[in-house]
């Protein structure tokens, strides 16, 4: 059976032509449509192309973009509802037709004047004589091809860069990755309770209340027991070390994001960062130079004593960044508790059980006693008093130097111990509290 | 007829009453065009632009009984369309008909708009049915029949504008311009010489058959739906209370009222014509947009605002053509 486009009437050209400009048109709607759920894919099979937005936030932004590409996929059909006079009006724009073929394509010719519509198909025939359609309407690429591909394009930058510039969204998307990883953990026997604290210290980093070292000290301190952890189970043989790898990487972007957003947020923290090492397990591992204030929590001897958990250390720290005077141990154990059980004899457990990261040639420093000096600096200084020696008088001279070449003495005694605590009753009246970070001129 | 011959006559005309007439081509064009689509004209334009002679001409060329009537406050109805009139013949005395001058093929109706609305009337009904009614008797008209009025825009004092209603009827209405200075240089060399140029005949005399088959092959030309229904939009948005809220600008502010059916009609067998004078035998948008102008101009009336604002009705016209989507 013949159809109209088969006709070699000129009107079957605008047939023929309309079929071919549908077929463009399908293929224009599928081009503009397919980048965008491209571009969802593609953010999925991201290692963490979404995890920084949440479950919903991700349905809205796949909603978004299918709701995109819908519409520029309708608009373009709509745009390019091929119709033949449509069609036909093309070719009268090629061919110069003068709208005759519009005009055959249109007209009813049982009410046509036969030799009026004769004449009017050998002109139009005569137009179309050189006018090849495959040439003439090649495929083209459109602009709302383009335009959804640049948008889609910038949904996946966004989905990847946003989240690798932005402090706030690194640690969020972190925050979800832990929680995942707890999940996961969960899952597995043996590992219930390192999933729950990960999950308390995922549920604790939201907290907008918390500082940027806070919560770098918690992570770390989670990070050293999951490395112990992770150590245990690779000695026994044990599965779930994947997972806990998998954990650890997560921690450890964490801790490289806080310390990032920490090190961008204050410069006035700089000097304080100086001996950041000593408090934190974990930054060992890592290189980093420790956490604020905690180390002065880190340094109190008291601390230590009855094998009090870093946490508990931490978040006195934390308690003092936020203008509280740290007090005795037991208020930092008090504190410790209120942080989460999880931490609780965590890192404390940990220090004294066998681990690849333990150094094994050297006590660790808590064993050291009071004003030894360790690798970190003096055991248990806290604050220390200098008394400054005096200048010897005249009449003292002839006392107690006798000879030149002796040594002027101070009036007295300078050494390494740790003097009583400034608030303690036997602290000598003369005293000159200095900041830690001119411990090095007390030596 | 075929179309090649119309188109050939169609060209000849326009070349003899160029002869006569310089300059002024798209009113000689509009003026053949509105004749062989069956209609009347109304030609505007200041005194001593050559309007009447261009009637004169055209009457000639076609080869049509030609009368003028000259329009004045105390013309009669009776002084144009006949009256009857006491003769006496073998001894009696009945009253016979004498026919006035609107019988006759090609009308000038100079000055319409300073006669009296009465006698105006009698014409425009007389264009209208193409025949008059005397005592009871009607009168057929000669065919073909055209009347070709003119008016004044100046000297509007003791005139009496034709009301819409009338001005309806007409089919076209051209606008007469000053020549330009070349034409007018023309103007001075053809008509202060010696000799004076006149129209040469195109159709012999009593070729009104020739001419109905050339009105016949006009309404044969092909026009698309697509085309009727552009003409249509055009009508429609020349409404203004069909359009409140919408459509065009101009209209919303400008008009009173939009143009009748009868604009419509204009348009379509105005574009037929001149698709059959530019050699085609359908109709395109060209021939649209050519007509629109001389179709609607005096079926458009304008509000005080566009009298006060000096808006006339071809800037209207041309917002519509702009604004109106083709499809």
């Amino acid at each position: 059976m013949k159809t109209p486009g088969d006709s070699p009437l000129p009107e079957g050209l605008a047939v023929r032509l309309a079929r071919r400009l549908k077929r463009h048109s399908w293929g224009d709607v599928l081009l503009v449509a397919l980048p965008p759920p491209c571009a969802v894919i593609f953010i999925g099979a991201l290692p963490d192309g979404a995890t920084w937005i949440s479950g919903t936030e991700w349905i809205l932004v796949t909603a978004a973009l299918a709701a995109a590409a819908v519409f520029g996929a309708l608009n373009r059909l709509r745009a390019v509802a091929w119709s033949v006079p449509r069609a036909a009006r093309l070719i009268d724009q090629k061919v110069a037709g003068q709208d005759r073929f519009v005009t055959l394509a249109t007209i009813n010719p049982s009410v046509c004047s036969p030799v009026m519509l004769s004449r009017l198909r050998h002109e139009a025939a005569a137009l179309a004589q050189g006018l090849r359609l495959e040439s003439e309407f090649r495929y083209r690429l459109k602009r709302s091809f383009f335009q959804s591909l640049i948008l889609s394009l910038c949904v996946i930058l966004l989905f990847v860069l946003l989240p690798r510039t932005s402090p706030s969204l690194i640690s969020e998307t972190l925050s979800r990755e832990l929680m995942r990883a707890a999940q996961q953990l969960s899952q597995s026997p043996g590992l219930s309770e390192l999933a729950r604290k990960i999950e308390a210290l995922a549920a604790r980093l939201q907290e907008p209340s918390l500082s940027a070292s806070a919560k770098r000290a918690l992570v770390q301190e989670l990070l050293y027991e999951l490395e112990r952890e992770r150590a245990a189970k690779q000695q026994a043989g044990g599965a779930g070390s994947e997972l806990l790898e998998q954990a650890g990487d997560a921690l450890r972007r964490l801790a490289q994001s806080l310390e990032q957003a920490q090190g961008g947020g204050a410069n006035g923290s700089g000097s304080q960062s100086a001996g950041r090492t000593e408090g934190a397990m974990g930054a060992r591992e890592q290189g980093s130079k420790g956490v604020g204030k905690q180390e002065v929590a880190a340094l109190q001897g008291e601390d230590y004593q009855g094998q009090r958990p870093d946490g508990g250390e931490k978040a006195q720290g934390e308690r003092q960044s936020d203008g509280q005077q740290a007090e005795g141990d037991g208020e930092g154990r008090d504190r410790s508790k209120e942080i989460g059980a999880g931490k609780e004899g965590g890192a404390g457990r940990a220090s004294r059980e066998p681990g690849a990261q333990l150094p094994a040639d050297r006590p660790a420093e808590r064993f050291l006693k009071p004003g030894e000096a360790g690798e970190k600096g003096i055991k248990g200084a806290r604050f220390v008093t200098v008394e400054l020696p005096e200048p010897q008088t005249a009449g003292e001279r002839g006392a107690s130097l006798s000879g030149q070449g002796r040594k002027k003495l101070p009036k007295s005694a300078v050494g390494n111990v740790p003097l009583a605590r400034p608030d303690k009753a036997e602290a000598g009246a003369e005293k000159q509290p200095l900041p830690l970070e001119y411990r090095g001129l007390i030596r | 007829m075929e179309p090649e011959r119309y188109r050939e006559l169609f060209l000849q005309l326009e070349t003899e009453i160029g002869k006569v007439i310089v300059g002024h081509a798209d009113v000689i064009r509009n003026v053949l065009v509105a004749f062989f689509a069956g209609g009347h004209v109304l030609l505007e334009g200041v005194p001593g632009l050559g309007k009447t002679l261009l009637i004169k001409s055209l009457s000639r060329a076609l080869g049509l009984t030609f009368k003028r009537v000259q329009f004045t406050p105390d013309l009669m109805p009776a002084d144009i369309i006949g009256t009857q009139v006491l003769a006496e013949s073998d001894g009696r005395r009945d009253f016979q008909f004498k026919k006035g001058p609107i019988f006759a093929q090609v009308i000038l109706a100079d000055e319409i708009n300073r006669a009296t609305p009465k006698t105006q009337s009698a014409v425009l009904e007389a264009m209208e049915e193409k025949q008059v009614t005397v005592f009871g008797e009607t009168y057929p008209l000669d065919s073909p029949f055209v009347v070709l009025a003119t008016q004044n825009p100046i000297e509007l004092e003791g005139t009496y504008p034709l009301p819409e209603a009338q001005l309806d009827r007409f089919f076209f209405k051209l606008l007469v311009f000053p020549p330009s200075p070349r034409d007018l240089g023309e103007i001075l060399q053809r008509t202060t010489g010696a000799g004076l140029r006149e129209a040469s005949r195109v159709l012999p005399e009593g070729s009104a058959g020739a001419i109905a088959q050339m009105q016949q092959q006009v309404r044969q030309v092909i026009i698309a739906p697509p085309l009727e229904e552009y003409v249509v939009r055009l009508i429609h948005a020349t409404h203004p209370a069909l359009n409140k809220g919408s459509g065009i600008a101009e209209v919303r502010e400008y008009l009173r009222f939009g143009a009748s059916p009868r604009g419509a009609q204009a348009i379509i067998l105005g574009a037929k014509g001149y698709a059959l004078a530019e050699g085609r035998v359908h109709v395109s948008y060209k021939d649209i947009e050519a007509v629109i102008y001389p179709a609607l101009r005096h079926r458009l009336i304008l509000n005080f605002q566009a009298e006060a604002e000096n808006v006339s009705a071809d800037q209207i016209l041309a917002a519509l053509v702009k604004k109106v989507p083709r499809e």
